[in-house]
């Protein structure tokens, strides 16, 4: 079989209060169906799920995060399509990160949900952003450009350190 | 002596802090606390810029961002920033400043020589003169003007200084740190609401730093620290000193820019986007000086000015200061002088009436004006009513405050004229959700700007107003008779400063018709530049209004429009700059092709390989020619991950999809590929690719790479809006696949070394456009598609992205022995150009499917986007330029994309203009030139010559018209 590459490939930046590394074992399917089921979390947010979590970025399409090694999630009759190798993975933590994402994303933190699951853009680059936690995000960005999207972020925040 | 001018006491400067810095070389020091413009005055350099025009001396006139004089360059080399106000740079230690605008040093330039020809040079002097000889223009006289006029210069050098951007979002923005600045946030923050502060001086406070006015009884100073204090203590208050907000835009969103001055990669400034659901305008006000004989020198200050150096930085302006004031508010400053110890020469009061009383000893001129001022590069006397002259070195000039009303006006809101306060104050339609308080809605004393700030707050947030009490202040006196120009000086009269704009200028513009006051700013340039007319352009209209009849508001004001200070390119830019000017998409063989030595090109924001040359090849024709021989004669293999790849599912998929070309798709059996037209609305050809079947519901498309946005876009569209019922589902798989094209007649064998059993490639179970799923190098997934862009054998082989790079290393490996080559993108268009496939060229959103030869494919049983308007008269012209295949009539000769088709002995005009070539190569496998172009009646003429004329290049060639399927017309070789 041939052999993976990561998309990034790069060390962890750790920098005064931040820690931003890429995530390499998680799959990503794109779940969507023009009659949402209940368990669907609200537009913009995310949820638990049994195959991992469960992020409604449309309001026809969720993206399940799961650890199945690119095993197809349970459907509940949406059509799904594997994402996995679309996107780069990152997380970002850290006692900092609202003020690093001040700097990144218009996105406003304080009022947003607490399950945040959101498009927006950082750096012109579109990224998909999870709030798993108060100093815990994801951030989900496309393959073709991660390497830029690394670059500046690691930029922004040695410059914050 | 160190800081001859400093005061022995009082201030806020930290006296514990000693910053050197240097002036034109020189070595000097300040205090921490200080800007640069009250340590130059602390180290008696009153004397510090020329003038833009005439190159006058010129001083310090103010001690805000209004500044039009001391605009001096900051830093050295790549660094250096011109056009800084001295004004509202906080010193540092190591500063280093420069005059400019000066020819040899600044006290002997002599670009002075101006002033001597000021006859010659009023306003709009250069619409009026240097008329002969006309081709001197361009060449002499606007380069001699430029290079004599002006303000600072670049270094020319890449700004080495790092800018940031960011995002910010409050319930309630306060703009202006004075008294009724943070009045309001005191009152919003207690609330627990979320609170931004914003303050363009490095030090809070406003006003309260420059005077001795008094809150609850003690200097109003000790009560911004208080408040100061209680906001930092909040959570919900955020304090942003350095920092001007510079625009009011749409939706509540702000533009601010803070200085951060950081170094080693920290940003020098960021430019904030502040969404706010309220805002405050307490920006304050600005003093606007009086128009009389030769205004200008080094040592003419506002009055206010002199208040701030005096109190906030303890710096004496001069050793003998004299006041002219038509206000109130002016006469505070002789008892400030006077506290201080600093001799007053005079108070010269413009009103007879006034009744306000001097300090001891001072000697007053009611009913008084100054007509002239004498002092080469510092002020030396005064004349006051043309009889007596009075020795002072300092002048302090009250003409009123203009409330800072520019941030009210960028929806277009117009100020309105108040007679109390002879000035502008805000006026119709406010930015949504700005409530204007303080001084910059008229509330010029210190009591009412306390009252105007909670009133403010209390309103916008729909709050407690018992949650801060109003702290006693007093309402001094402020009582204003307008004044704007003596009338009978006889030097000239400044009225803009920064542009050495005079009150006769302005009668001049007024004299030639200028009667508009937005004409008058761009005849006589009265109000432009750095300081956008802070002090001028108030006295400037009075003087117009004066000069037509009209009153001031009838004359009105001009637009005021963003940025309300200058806002450097670079922080505009900020990150997106040098290599993040923009992102770049990178293939999955990316690394791989540099390894390569690929010559790599931008299709749109991808980088691509270009070609691959190899050891001993001189010219890219070379590679390029290799590389097509290559694919022709065995196999070749191009990275086309980079092609448009759209996933869409759903029950109706079949309909959508059939819905969006205009051929045929709602028989496409389930493993096959088909080539699909996608047209506009109105009829035009917008893209084209392959469209493969999955499953009964399942379709994969692709686009080109060009236009994978758009068509993604498009596809959105259709689906939301034109067919909602649909149940349809898209999403981009372009980043989810590396996709390799393995061409050429040895294809087959080198996939049958990688593809996993039980798959069979043979062309009877894998035939021409079949689709499959399939395991490759030992189980990896896969997708495998025959389909050819170059003519040939072909496929393209798609694996999760993840394994590109192995991939592209197993192809070359598994095809060594059968000479596997790859190739770039130059190659792939050579091919398909040989081919008589149409590209991007082609698809120019100009062609109809008729233009390209394809409009038996469009379906004639069927609704499609594009198939009502494609009937349009226009689009069915028979005599519409068509596709065709071109060839030099001599095989030597050269071809060129961009010619045009004209027929023999016909001249070179748009009317005999019959058609262009499009695309155009050298094509190694024919041994000459080729095109494909679009010519009239093309499939009538075959065999004609016409001739291809490039008057770009200045180049011409007679073509013979051919069909344009070069090789392989009849498809066998990719059937094979």
């Amino acid at each position: 079989m041939l052999e993976a590459t990561a998309v990034i490939g790069e060390p962890a930046i750790r920098a005064d209060g931040i820690d931003c590394r890429e995530i390499t074992d998680l799959a990503i399917h794109a779940l969507a169906t023009r009659t949402p089921p209940a368990h669907w979390p609200a537009p913009g947010t995310w949820c638990d799920h049994e195959d991992g979590r469960l992020a409604r970025i449309g309001a026809d399409q969720c993206f399940m995060l799961s650890r199945g090694g690119g095993a197809i999630p349970a459907a509940d009759g949406s059509y799904v399509s594997d994402q996995s190798d679309s996107w780069a993975i990152i997380g970002l933590s850290g006692e900092r990160i609202s003020v690093l994402l001040e700097r990144l994303s218009m996105i406003d933190l304080e009022t947003a949900p607490a399950r945040l699951a959101s498009r927006t853009v950082m750096h012109h680059i579109p990224v998909i952003l999870l709030r798993l936690a108060p100093q815990d995000l994801l951030l989900l960005t496309p393959r073709s450009t991660a390497g830029d999207f690394w670059c500046a972020l690691g930029e922004q925040i040695r410059a914050m350190a | 002596m160190n800081q001859p001018f400093r005061l022995p006491g009082g201030g806020l400067v930290d006296r514990s802090r000693s910053l050197g810095f240097s002036f034109n070389g020189g070595a000097i020091r300040g205090f921490a606390g200080d800007t640069l413009a009250s340590a130059l005055l602390a180290n008696g350099r009153h004397f510090v810029a020329r003038s833009f025009k005439y190159h006058r001396p010129r001083g310090i006139f103010s001690s805000g961002p209004e500044e039009p004089n001391a605009l001096l360059t900051i830093g050295e080399g790549a660094a250096a920033t011109p056009n800084t106000r001295a004004t509202v740079v906080e010193l540092a230690d190591g500063l280093t400043a420069r005059s400019q605008n000066h020819r040899g040093t600044l006290e002997r330039d002599w670009l002075a020589v101006n002033d001597l020809l000021s006859p010659f040079l009023s306003a709009g002097f250069y619409y009026k003169t240097f008329m002969w000889p006309r081709s001197f223009w361009e060449s002499v006289y606007e380069p001699a003007i430029r290079s004599a006029a002006g303000l600072g210069a670049l270094s020319g050098e890449e700004d080495p200084d790092v800018y940031d951007k960011g995002f910010l979002h409050t319930d309630l923005l306060v703009i202006g740190s004075g008294p009724a600045g943070l009045m309001a946030a005191l009152v919003a923050g207690r609330a627990g609401k979320r609170v931004l502060l914003v303050e363009e001086d490095f030090r809070p406070g406003g006003r309260l730093l420059a005077e001795r006015l008094e809150v609850n009884g003690a200097p109003g100073h000790q009560w911004v620290s208080a408040t100061l204090a209680e906001l930092e203590s909040f959570r919900n208050v955020r304090i942003m000193p350095r920092t001007s907000v510079f625009g009011a835009f749409d939706h509540g969103v702000h533009g601010a820019l803070e200085q951060v001055n950081g170094t080693d990669g920290r940003p020098r400034q960021i430019l904030w986007r502040i969404h706010a659901a309220h805002v405050v305008l307490a920006a304050g006000a600005t003093e606007r000086s009086i128009v009389f004989g030769r205004n200008d020198r080094p040592g003419i200050m506002l009055a206010g000015a002199v208040r701030s150096y005096v109190n906030r930085f303890a710096v004496a302006p001069g050793r003998r200061v004299a006041l002219f004031t038509n206000n109130d508010d002016g006469w505070r400053t002789a008892h400030d002088l006077a506290a201080a110890g600093i001799e007053l020469a005079a108070i010269i009061d413009t009103r007879a009436d006034s009744g306000n009383e001097p300090p001891a000893g001072t000697p007053v001129h009611r009913g008084a004006t100054i007509t002239e001022t004498n002092g080469r590069r510092r002020l030396s006397t005064i004349i006051v009513n043309d009889e007596r002259p009075i020795l002072c070195d300092t002048l302090a000039v009250a003409g009123g405050w203009n409330p800072n009303v520019h941030l009210t006006c960028h929806h277009r809101g117009r100020p309105v004229w108040r007679e109390d306060i002879a000035a502008f104050v805000p006026g119709g339609e406010l930015p949504p959700g700005m409530i204007v308080a303080g001084a910059a809605n008229g509330a010029l004393t210190l009591a009412a700007a306390l009252r105007s700030g909670h009133a403010a707050a209390v309103s916008a947030m729909e709050i407690d107003a018992g949650l801060a009490e109003i702290p006693s202040a007093e309402d001094e006196a402020a009582t204003i008779t307008p004044f704007w120009h003596v009338a009978g000086s006889r030097g000239r009269a400044w009225v803009d400063l920064q542009n050495d704009v005079t009150a006769k200028d302005v009668k001049l513009a007024c004299q030639e018709g200028f009667h508009s006051v937005e004409l008058l700013k761009r005849y006589t340039t009265l109000g432009m530049a750095t300081d956008q007319g802070k002090t001028a352009n108030v006295p400037g209209i009075a003087l117009l209004a004066e000069a037509t009849g009209r009153s001031i508001p009838q004359t009105g004001t001009t637009i005021f429009r963003p940025p309300y200070t200058p806002v450097a390119i670079g922080a505009l830019a900020g990150r997106s700059r040098g290599r993040h000017f923009r992102p770049r998409r990178l293939t999955p063989s990316h690394r791989w092709a540099e390894e390569q030595g690929a010559v790599l090109v931008e299709t749109g924001a991808w980088l691509r390989a270009q070609w691959f040359p190899r050891e001993g090849e001189s010219h890219w024709r070379e590679t390029v020619d290799r590389e097509v021989r290559a694919v022709r004669s065995g196999v070749g293999i191009c990275d086309v991950s980079t092609l448009g790849k759209i996933d869409i599912q759903g029950a109706d998929a079949t309909t959508f999809v059939n819905s969006v070309y205009a051929n045929a798709f709602a028989r496409l059996p389930v493993g096959k590929t088909r080539y699909g037209l996608m047209l506009r609305e109105d009829g035009m050809v917008m893209d084209d690719g392959t469209t493969a079947r999955l499953g009964e519901t399942h379709y994969l498309m692709t686009t080109t790479t060009a236009n994978a946005a758009s068509v993604f876009r498009h596809l959105e569209f259709c689906r939301q809006c034109l067919w909602p019922r649909l149940d349809v589902h898209l999403i981009s798989a372009t980043d989810q696949w590396a996709q390799y094209a393995v061409a050429g007649p040895k294809s087959r064998e080198l996939l049958q070394r990688i593809v996993d059993a039980p798959f069979d490639l043979a062309n009877d179970a894998f035939a021409f456009m079949a689709c499959a799923g399939l395991t490759i190098c030992n189980g990896t997934p896969a997708r495998l598609y025959r389909i050819s862009f170059s003519g040939e054998l072909a496929y393209e082989l798609a694996v999760p992205a993840r394994f590109g790079d192995a991939l592209i290393r197993a192809l070359m490996r598994a095809g060594s022995d059968l000479g596997v080559t790859a190739y770039g993108t130059e190659a792939l268009g050579v091919m398909r150009i040989e081919k008589g496939h149409p590209a991007g060229n082609e698809l120019d959103g100009r062609t109809t499917a008729a233009d390209l030869g394809m409009e038996r494919m469009v379906s004639a049983k069927k609704d499609f986007i594009g198939s009502v308007l494609r009937h349009r008269p226009g689009l069915t012209d028979p005599s519409r330029p068509r596709l065709a295949g071109f060839r030099p009539v001599d095989r030597t000769a050269r071809i060129h994309t961009g010619a045009h088709f004209i027929g023999h002995g016909k001249a070179f005009t748009t009317e005999n203009d019959e058609g262009w070539m499009s695309s155009a190569c050298h094509s190694p496998t024919l041994g000459h030139d080729i095109g494909l172009g679009f010519i009239r009646h093309a499939h009538e003429r075959l065999g004609e010559t016409v001739r291809a004329v490039d008057a770009l290049r200045r180049h011409e060639v007679e073509v013979e018209i051919v069909s344009p399927h070069f090789i392989d017309p009849e498809g066998e070789r990719l059937r094979a």
